[in-house]
């Protein structure tokens, strides 16, 4: 009997941690604020991956703690981001910890550098330095 | 915990300590429980209740050792799920907050699609 209500709890406890249906993120059953918030991706919501659309609406109820200015940027990319394939996704985020594991000096000065790499032609950003 | 509860637990007690004893007393034991059920059956008949306990009980007894070893495994598949659904949500949230911070980055994401800007970045602070 015992081992019977472990086995139960066990698989109780197993299904709590079930991530909640597909039509639970119909875009209609969003909350207002979570509506305005992912409002760039209303378009192509339905088309969204269940596992995406909970991505996003996991980074939609981060932004009350974001800056105006962040909260601004992240709006403009969304699209962007969600335009993505997975596979560059993984790329970008791959790329994001190599570049925010480097010296905190280099880190700084990442936008400066990234704008002089752009004025670059594709030669010299492949071999020459621009220096 | 009941009478019929507590004889279950008695019996699923009994069923394996006998694993471990010799032929000659597992035989004993087998006319002892044949004897003991014959005198069950010719003693005074309850209600269709106490009727429906005593089948319980046996359909318990004979099922023990299946029911004890699929409570295992029932467990260990919820184990083995439960545990694939912490690093799933473990994996989701540590990538939840990389993709967040991508989105609020001072470089644009295109900065970080270019496999060419780390190894330029690289040649650079070498040079």
């Amino acid at each position: 009997m015992a081992r019977t209500r472990i086995a139960l709890l066990t698989v109780l406890l197993a299904l709590a941690v079930v991530p909640g249906s597909a039509s639970a993120q119909d875009w209609t059953r969003l909350t207002p604020s979570q509506q305005r918030v992912l409002a760039p991706l209303q378009a192509e919501w339905a088309s969204l991956s269940a596992a995406d659309r909970r991505q996003w609406l996991a980074i939609g109820d981060g932004f009350e703690g974001l800056t105006p200015e962040e909260r601004a940027r992240a709006t403009e990319r969304m699209r962007e981001w969600a335009n993505l394939s997975a596979a560059e996704r993984d790329r970008a985020r791959q790329q994001y910890r190599a570049l925010r594991s480097m010296p905190p000096d280099q880190r700084e000065s990442l936008h400066e550098q990234w704008e002089a790499y752009r004025k670059l032609s594709p030669g010299e950003r492949q071999g020459g330095s621009s220096r | 915990m009941n009478e019929m509860g507590f004889g279950l637990r008695v019996a699923e007690y009994l069923s394996v300590s006998n694993r471990t004893l010799d032929g000659r007393a597992l035989e004993r034991l087998r006319v002892a429980r044949t004897r003991a059920l014959a005198v069950s059956d010719t003693g005074s008949r309850g209600s269709f209740y106490d009727d429906l306990q005593a089948w319980w009980v046996r359909v318990r007894l004979a099922f023990s050792p299946v029911m004890s070893s699929s409570a295992m495994l029932l467990v260990l598949l919820a184990l083995f799920f439960a545990g694939g659904q912490w690093s799933s949500s473990h994996r989701f949230e540590a990538q939840q907050a990389i993709d967040t911070a991508l989105l609020i980055d001072d470089l644009p994401i295109e900065a970080y699609l270019d496999p060419e800007f780390r190894a330029w970045l690289a040649r650079e602070s070498r040079s």
